[in-house]
């Protein structure tokens, strides 16, 4: 066990070093600098900037000096607005992100292992018909479609709910939702399909067999096995909605990571595309690893070798 | 009185190309220490009559027609008005009164739970005592099907067990509550022939210790004929002949009887007798017609037996057979 | 029993004699069995939603691609007069703030968006199925490499690299298909990969080889034909992925630069009419919502159809 972590998380580092490494270098490839000629009247001042950001510096020197930054924890300093560090935007972003996507996440997951549970027991037939169309359209519409529909309706047309900002609890409505509906449709999806599969196996026979009531069967014999497809999926998922949906930020002008990510890139501020690159990728791999050891916990057969 | 009795049964399942009748008016019962052999191909129905008996049969499959009593009590899913009344009374009687030793060890067991949580589960639906004496009692139940120490054992998890260790698994599952009838549905069939021998020995031991009726479940007359005091043979979802183990043997009146026991090789007279394969394939129970399911594979086959199913005849208070081969008018040299 | 029932017919000695073989269906089939591709052509019609889905898509190709060809109106020149128009028997669905036919604009978009989503799931096809037929044929240490480096990629989120490339390459059309190419190659490589490595395993592929097929052409012909039904799953799949990401990227401003448009682009300019006129917006989302929708529910029928599992 303590083998498999040690690999899992030795493979992450080096997911990370590869991607800061792909970023760097990308960013340095790419034409045209903000610190052109045209910008800086002043040759001093233009140098001094430079200096300031190693620029004058030979690049594999330069990409030395952010790898040790970033072992030391320090993702470098804005472009655009100077004195800003990307630590900072980070920390000022990321609480209200991580707000947003827990409150996503807890929806999604209640929502969708409840519509997937009703669509693969229920009898009725029409119940089993509402649960799959909804999850149907929960796949097939993108968040920030719906983000804009709902901005559209509820918020702009029918004046409901606020729809820009996140001042109180009424704001997170609409964006959570949105945030929302897709993993709620993929999570009732793969609930329903697994639980499915798995009340279709021999050890549900037994299990019934032994006088075991049916409202026990699911829930001793069927859910547990059911949910295995579900947490390899909730894991990544989970990250991403707390590493901020681009789209659903900017739309609802929400103060976080998403939007601010989209902000720098609109700006081409370098240090901090890369520095939330490398960010978020820190964010997913974190959790990558959490699922399997989650995973593993709940399926004994998951050998950790 | 009879520990199960099951009167004119029949089951049908729906399917997208049509009803299939997998049970046709089959009539049992069993006794008390007792072991009825059921015999059959694949597809005999042999397996649905006993689902239906259980109450397990999948989602579209329906009882039809029929009754069934266990030990006096009415288990007919027909009697009862609403499912959720059945499953109450059915939730009572499985696993209590009546339990099933399924085929495959490999997917009978739930992959994700210890061995004690799937061990102590019967044992806790119908008896009023602690997880702990639960545990004890799953310990000694472990014990009693021959499982080396049960009490190291019982924290493990399917997985970790061999196929046969598994079956025993199952088999202790099976006897938790001490039941009036033990179903044993093809047993041996997915296990190697060193463990079958095991695992028949150890249903064979257990029939002289326990007062159950036992239903063996079978394709294998062979496997029968060393533990079974009565035999059934089914074809087409019907019982074709049933009579003692020796009536069976020694004295078969339906071709299919004969033909399977032509099946049987016995290694003391290879070369007086050749194997005799049965032609053909089981019937389609689909769209299955009137007459004799067997006709199409039979070789004595005559004009009436496509046209209908002959009556159950009589040879002795245990010995009767469904074939026109015995009615009076049939000529006896084919006989 | 069924005591009763011989009383029906009258029994004579000629029923008793013996019935031919030749009356006699041994081996009668109940129903008739059909090919791979006449069955799943079968079971697709039956899905009343696919079918909906994939005359609405046929519907919408056919439109993007002639109605533009055959309109008095243009896609970049508006009528000054006629700015921010409601919907009207001229104006189908209305003009925009410079006066352009918005219906003429969204058929317009329809190419570019249609075009990026087909032409990336092709590339993702492409590049995942060579990938993953290598990984899973070659297997061993060559194997393990390259799955490790499709691990990696997995870990990074999908929009992380469209940007970065359109940051590098700048925003066009061949570096959003390249970037979108890019973030959705490792599904398919990995679903390629392990299809490949259960089908190699199976009996008809060792005796393709005893048969003296030569390993390539066993890679090729015989397991990928095999393969084939999840990977037509998938690749609808992937269409309307690529759709929503050139959608997303084309809403966020990082998309195509004008006067091309897209869906994503042109809910992208109606944003700033949000309050004023929302039709302008809804338009653009409606095209993009039905048209992802067309093609999941195609999808879902094909993945039901393809999958003889799934009677």
């Amino acid at each position: 066990m303590a083998k498999y972590i040690t690999k899992r998380v030795l493979i992450g580092i080096l997911t990370l070093f590869v991607l800061t490494t792909a970023t760097f270098f990308l960013a340095k490839a790419t034409p045209g600098s903000p610190f052109s000629a045209e910008r800086y009247r002043n040759e001093e001042a233009r140098e001094k900037a430079m200096a300031k950001y190693n620029l004058d510096k030979p690049v594999m020197e330069q990409y030395f000096l952010y790898l040790q930054g970033i072992t030391e924890g320090d993702l470098g300093e804005s472009y655009i607005q100077q004195g800003r560090t990307v630590n900072y935007y980070i920390e000022e972003g990321f609480p209200v992100t991580a707000r947003l996507g827990s409150i996503a996440f807890i929806i999604a997951l209640i929502a969708g292992i409840g519509i997937g549970t009703g669509a693969a027991l229920s009898k009725k037939r029409w119940i089993n018909n509402v649960c799959m169309f909804i999850a149907t359209i929960g796949v097939s519409i993108p968040s920030f479609l719906i983000a804009l529909l709902l901005q559209l309706f509820i918020g702009v047309q029918l004046g409901l709910l606020p729809f820009i900002g996140l001042y109180g609890p009424e704001y997170y409505i609409m964006p959570a939702f949105s945030l929302a509906l897709y993993p709620i449709a993929m999570i009732a999806r793969l609930t329903r399909s697994s639980l499915l599969e798995v009340m279709r196996q021999d050890y549900i026979v037994l299990a019934r067999s032994k006088g075991t009531p049916y409202r026990m069967v699911v829930l001793r014999h069927a859910l547990k096995n059911a949910m295995l497809p579900v947490i390899t999926y909730a894991g990544p998922m989970f990250a991403f909605l707390l590493t901020g949906s681009f789209v659903v930020e900017t739309i609802y002008s929400i103060p976080g990571i998403g939007a601010t990510f989209v902000q720098c890139v609109v700006n081409r501020d370098y240090p901090l595309i890369m520095g939330m690159t490398i960010f978020l990728g820190f964010i997913i791999i974190t959790f990558n690893i959490l699922t399997d050891l989650i995973s593993a916990a709940v399926d004994p057969r998951i050998k950790l070798k | 009185m009879s520990m199960l009795e099951i009167k004119n049964l029949s089951t049908e399942f729906s399917t997208e190309n049509g009803t299939v009748q997998a049970v046709r008016d089959v009539s049992l019962h069993v006794e008390k220490g007792e072991v009825l052999g059921v015999v059959g191909e694949s597809g005999s129905g042999k397996s649905q009559t006993m689902f239906s008996v259980m109450g397990l049969l999948a989602g579209n499959g329906k009882v039809v027609e029929g009754e069934i009593h266990i030990d006096g009590k009415d288990i007919s899913p027909l009697s009862f008005k609403k499912a959720k009344e059945y499953d109450a009374v059915m939730s009572d009687i499985r696993g209590n009164d009546m339990a099933m030793i399924f085929q495959d060890p490999m997917t009978f067991l739930n992959p994700v739970l210890r061995i004690e949580k799937q061990l102590i589960e019967p044992i806790l639906n119908h008896n009023d005592i602690s997880k702990a004496e639960a545990k004890e009692r799953a310990i000694e139940l472990m014990r009693k099907v021959g499982i080396p120490s049960p009490e190291k054992r019982i924290r493990q998890y399917p997985f970790q067990f061999s196929g046969g260790m598994r079956q025993r698994i199952i088999i202790a599952i099976a006897l938790a509550c001490n039941p009036k009838v033990i179903i044993a549905d093809e047993p041996t069939t997915a296990l190697d022939v060193t463990i079958q021998a095991q695992v028949l020995d150890l249903i064979g031991n257990l029939k002289d210790e326990l007062d159950s009726g036992i239903i063996m479940i079978t394709h294998d007359l062979g496997v029968v004929a060393s533990i079974c005091d009565r035999i059934a043979i089914m074809y087409g979802g019907k019982i074709v002949e049933i009579g003692t183990a020796d009536e069976i043997f020694y004295e078969p009146k339906h071709p299919y009887t004969k033909g399977l026991l032509d099946c049987i090789s016995n290694p003391e007279d290879l070369d007086k007798k050749e194997l005799r394969p049965i032609p053909g394939s089981p019937p389609d129970l689909l769209n299955i017609g009137k007459g004799c399911p067997f006709t199409d594979r039979c070789e004595k086959a005559m004009k009436i037996c496509k046209l209908e199913m002959p009556d159950t005849k009589v040879f002795s208070d245990t010995h009767s057979c469904a074939c026109w081969l015995t009615h009076p008018m049939a000529k006896k040299e084919g006989n | 029993m069924e005591e009763n029932k011989t009383n029906e017919i009258q029994l004579n000695p000629e029923l008793f004699e013996k019935l031919d073989d030749s009356e006699k269906n041994a081996e009668k089939i109940a129903y008739e069995s059909k090919t791979y591709f006449a069955d799943a052509w079968s079971r697709f019609k039956q899905n009343k939603l696919a079918l909906v889905g994939l005359t609405f898509l046929v519907i919408m190709i056919l439109a993007c691609i002639f109605i533009p060809m055959i309109s008095s109106y243009s896609f970049d020149e508006g009528d000054k007069l006629a700015k921010n128009l409601a919907p009207s028997m001229a104006h189908f669905m209305g003009t925009d703030k410079f006066g352009r036919d918005i219906f003429i604009r969204i058929l317009y978009g329809g190419r570019i968006s249609l075009s990026v989503g087909f032409i990336a799931a092709f590339i993702s096809l492409a590049v995942g199925v060579v990938y993953g037929g290598i990984a899973g044929y070659v297997g061993g240490k060559v194997d393990m490499l390259m799955m490790r480096f499709v691990d990696m990629m997995y870990s990074i989120p999908d929009l992380l690299y469209v940007i970065m490339i359109l940051v590098v390459l700048g925003s066009n059309l061949t570096s959003l298909l390249i970037g979108i190419s890019v973030s959705s190659w490792m599904g398919m490589a990995r679903q390629v990969r392990a299809q490949i490595m259960t089908l190699k395993e199976q009996e008809f592929s060792l005796a393709a080889y005893v048969l003296g097929a030569s390993r390539t052409r066993i890679l090729f012909k015989h397991l990928l034909i095999n393969s084939m039904g999840p990977i037509i799953v998938s690749v609808t799949m992937l269409v309307p992925s690529a759709i929503f990401y050139e959608a997303v990227l084309g809403y966020l401003g990082i998309g195509l630069a004008p006067p091309q448009a897209s869906w994503g682009t042109l809910a992208n300019d109606a944003r700033r009419m949000l309050s004023s006129a929302p039709l302008q917006t809804f338009w653009p989302i409606i095209a993009i919502c039905l048209t992802m929708l067309a093609l999941n529910f195609i999808g879902d029928g094909l993945g039901d159809a393809l999958d003889p599992k799934k009677k």
